[in-house]
C-alpha cells in the first residue's frame, strides 16, 4: 500500500542517512538536511533502523492515506492536518484508509518531515531511498507519487519532547585548509557581517546576502578543485558566501572560508529565507565538544518520548480522573 | 619529499570541518603531486586504520574523512605523517587498465575540429593521438562516476572553452589542460567535447556500479558509430574485447 502524492511542492524528497562512503566516485552522501528531525521521527516510533521520511522544504503537501498507518510530524514548524482537523507536531496519529493528511504553513524553520510508522519504503540506490536529485538518485516528489509503505498497527501513540532549534541565529564555524588564503581583515569583516538567508538555496547550498562590499580575494578565486565538506563555506568569483549543505558537489574550485560546525549544520539549515544570521569562530576542540553533546543527545532522544496511552497500573492518583461517575444498580437494561 | 612553495610546506595537513582532513601536496597541478595523493590513498585503504571511514582523492590532495567519536584529528594526523615519512612509493599503485570504446567527431564530437586548429594537427592525428596515450584516472569529481583521465602529451595544453553548453550527454570525452574528463551523467561544461563513449563509469543497473577508480588506467579506442551502438551500456568493460 502507499501514500498518494495529491500534491506537493517543488523541493519535497524522501530522506534517510543518506550515502556515505562514496565521495571518491563523486556522490556526496546526501540524506535528511536536519537529521535530528529525522531522528525525533523514528524515536516516536522507536525505530532503531534507517528509516525513510518525506522532508519538505519551505512548502508543504496533500496527501490521500492507502492504507491505516501511524503517522507524525517533525522538523520546521507547520501545520499538520488530518482530514482538516489540526495534529500537533511531535506526536503520533492515526489515519486510516481514504483520510486526507495536509502539510502546509512551514512557520518557523525550513526543513519539515512526515514519518509514517516503518518508514517509507521508495526505491533505494546505493543502499539509500534519499532522493538526489543532481545524481538522479533515489525519490524527489511529484504530484501523483505513490510512495509505498507498510501498514504497522502494533504502535503506541506516543509524543517527543519538544526541542525548538529553529531560531538559532549564531552559527559556529572553523577554521579550514583555505581560510588562510583571505586576510585576517577580511575575515574579521567576515565575523562582523550580519548575513540573510536568500532565496536562491536547495539541499546543494544556501546562499547568503549580505550589505557591504563582498569577500573577494585579491589572488583570484579559483584554487585547485578539492574534496568539498558539508557545512563548508565557499566564496565565490563574486565573493559572496554559500554555505554548501547535503547535496553538494564533491568537488570544487571556490575557495571555503570556514566550515559550520557538525552540530550547527541542521540548525544554519533549518533557518528560513530572509532571516539573519552570525558566524562566530570556534576551535576545533569546541567543534568536537558540541558534536559530542549533540550526539549525546540523539543517543538520550528516547528517554523524551512519553506514551500518551497510559497504562491505568502507572497512574497513582487514578481516582481523581472519576472514570465511574455515579452509581448503578445493575439490572437497567434488564427492564427494557 | 617536503616541497617549500610560498612558505608553505607541504604535503601540508589541515582540519576539513569537524568529521576529516585533507592532506595537501602542494597548491599547484602537477601529475607527480596526484600521483602522491594516490599512492596515499592506496596504501591507506589497504588496511584503513580504525575510525577513518572514507578517502576521496582528488587532483593534488586526498581528503580522509573519520569518526571523532572514535578517532582524534590529531591521531589521524600523526598516522598520515608516519606514512608520508620518507618518500611514498608512486609505483605501488598500478591500477586496472580499461580500454574503452569511443567515437570521434561529429555529432559525437563537435569540437573536434576546433581542439586540432588549437593543436595546430589534422582531426585525424588528434583522435590517433588521443587513443596513443594511456591516460590514469587522477580523480573523480563534479558528479556520479565523472572521472578526470591525464595527463595527455604537452601539445594537448589547450585551454578551457569561453562558452559554457548548457549540455553534454553521458559518456562525452571533455578535452581541456591535457585532460580528458569522462562523465557519466548529462552535465553542463565550458570543456570542448571531441568524441562519445557508450561506455559508462556510473550505472545503477550494473555490478559493479562504479567502473573506475582513482588510479586506475585506461585508454581510449576508436570505434565506429554502429559498432558503438551494438555495444551495451552495462557493459563490465575490463574484460572487454574490441
Amino acid at each position: 500500500m502507499s501514500l498518494f502524492v495529491k500534491n506537493i511542492f517543488p523541493g519535497a524528497s524522501i530522506q534517510d542517512n543518506g550515502r556515505p562512503g562514496l565521495q571518491r566516485f563523486g556522490v556526496t552522501a546526501g540524506g535528511a538536511i536536519d537529521s535530528f528531525a529525522l531522528e525525533q521521527g523514528r524515536s516516536l516510533f522507536k525505530e532503531k533502523s534507517n528509516t525513510a521520511a518525506i522532508e519538505f522544504s519551505g512548502s508543504g503537501g496533500k496527501f490521500i492515506v492507502g492504507q491505516t498507518s501511524y503517522f507524525s510530524s517533525t522538523g520546521a514548524h507547520s501545520v499538520v492536518k488530518l482530514k482538516g482537523l489540526k495534529k500537533a507536531q511531535g506526536q503520533i496519529f492515526k489515519a486510516m484508509e481514504g483520510d486526507e493528511i495536509e502539510v502546509s504553513s512551514i512557520s518557523k524553520g525550513f526543513y519539515s518531515y512526515l514519518h509514517v510508522a516503518g518508514g517509507f519504503l521508495t526505491s533505494c540506490h546505493l543502499g539509500s531511498r534519499s532522493g538526489n536529485v543532481r545524481a538522479g538518485l533515489g525519490t524527489t516528489l511529484k504530484k501523483g507519487d505513490h510512495l509505498p509503505y507498510v501498514s504497522e498497527l502494533n504502535i503506541k501513540m506516543s509524543s517527543v519532547k519538544f526541542i525548538d532549534y529553529m531560531n538559532t541565529r549564531q552559527i559556529r564555524i572553523i577554521e579550514g585548509p583555505q581560510t588562510h588564503l583571505f586576510s585576517k581583515k577580511l575575515l574579521e569583516r567576515f565575523l562582523d557581517t550580519e548575513f540573510e538567508v536568500s532565496i536562491a538555496r536547495d539541499r546543494m547550498g544556501i546562499r547568503l546576502n549580505h550589505t557591504g562590499s563582498n569577500f573577494c580575494h585579491k589572488d583570484g578565486l579559483k584554487i585547485l578543485s578539492e574534496a568539498i565538506e558539508l557545512g563548508d563555506i565557499q566564496i565565490d568569483g563574486q565573493g559572496l558566501p554559500t554555505v554548501l549543505l547535503n547535496d553538494r558537489q564533491p568537488t570544487g574550485g571556490y575557495p571555503r572560508i570556514a566550515t559550520v560546525i557538525s552540530a550547527d549544520v541542521h540548525k544554519v539549515a533549518q533557518i528560513g529565507v530572509n532571516s539573519k544570521l552570525h558566524f562566530t569562530l570556534v576551535s576545533l576542540g569546541e567543534a568536537i565538544k558540541a558534536l559530542k553533546d549533540y550526539e549525546d543527545m540523539l543517543s538520550v532522544m528516547d528517554k523524551d518520548v512519553t506514551f500518551l496511552n497510559r497504562d491505568p497500573r502507572d497512574i497513582s492518583n487514578l481516582l481523581s480522573y472519576g472514570l465511574v461517575d455515579g452509581v448503578i444498580r445493575g439490572d437497567e437494561y434488564d427492564k427494557s | 619529499m617536503n616541497i617549500k612553495q610560498k612558505n608553505i610546506i607541504f604535503p601540508k595537513i589541515s582540519s576539513l570541518g569537524d568529521k576529516a582532513l585533507i592532506v595537501e601536496f602542494g597548491d599547484h597541478f602537477d601529475v607527480n603531486l596526484n600521483k602522491k595523493a594516490l599512492a596515499l590513498d592506496f596504501i591507506l585503504n589497504e588496511a584503513l586504520p580504525y575510525g577513518i571511514t572514507e578517502t576521496a582523492p582528488t587532483l593534488i590532495s586526498l581528503m580522509v574523512r573519520f569518526n571523532p567519536m572514535k578517532i582524534t584529528y590529531k591521531s589521524v594526523r600523526e598516522k598520515i605523517l608516519f606514512l608520508l615519512e620518507g618518500d611514498l612509493d608512486v609505483s605501488t599503485n598500478k591500477g586496472r587498465l580499461f580500454v574503452i570504446p569511443a567515437v570521434y567527431g561529429a555529432d559525437d564530437g563537435p569540437d573536434l575540429d576546433e581542439v586540432a586548429d588549437l593543436m595546430k594537427m589534422a582531426p585525424d592525428q588528434v583522435i590517433s593521438s588521443h587513443t596513443d596515450h594511456e591516460q590514469q584516472v587522477m580523480m573523480l569529481g563534479f558528479g556520479a562516476g565523472c572521472s578526470y583521465c591525464g595527463l595527455l602529451p604537452p601539445v594537448w595544453d589547450i585551454p578551457r572553452g569561453n562558452r559554457i553548453t548548457p549540455s553534454v550527454p553521458a559518456g562525452s570525452l571533455l578535452i581541456a589542460l591535457r585532460q580528458t574528463v569522462f562523465p557519466s551523467t548529462s552535465m553542463p561544461t565550458g570543456w570542448r567535447r571531441i568524441g562519445t563513449s557508450p561506455c559508462r563509469t556510473f550505472d545503477l543497473n550494473r555490478d559493479p556500479k562504479f567502473l573506475l577508480n582513482a588510479g586506475d588506467r585506461i585508454r581510449f579506442e576508436k570505434v565506429s558509430k554502429n559498432k558503438a551502438k551494438s555495444i551495451p551500456h552495462d557493459t563490465l568493460w575490463e574484460t572487454f574485447e574490441l
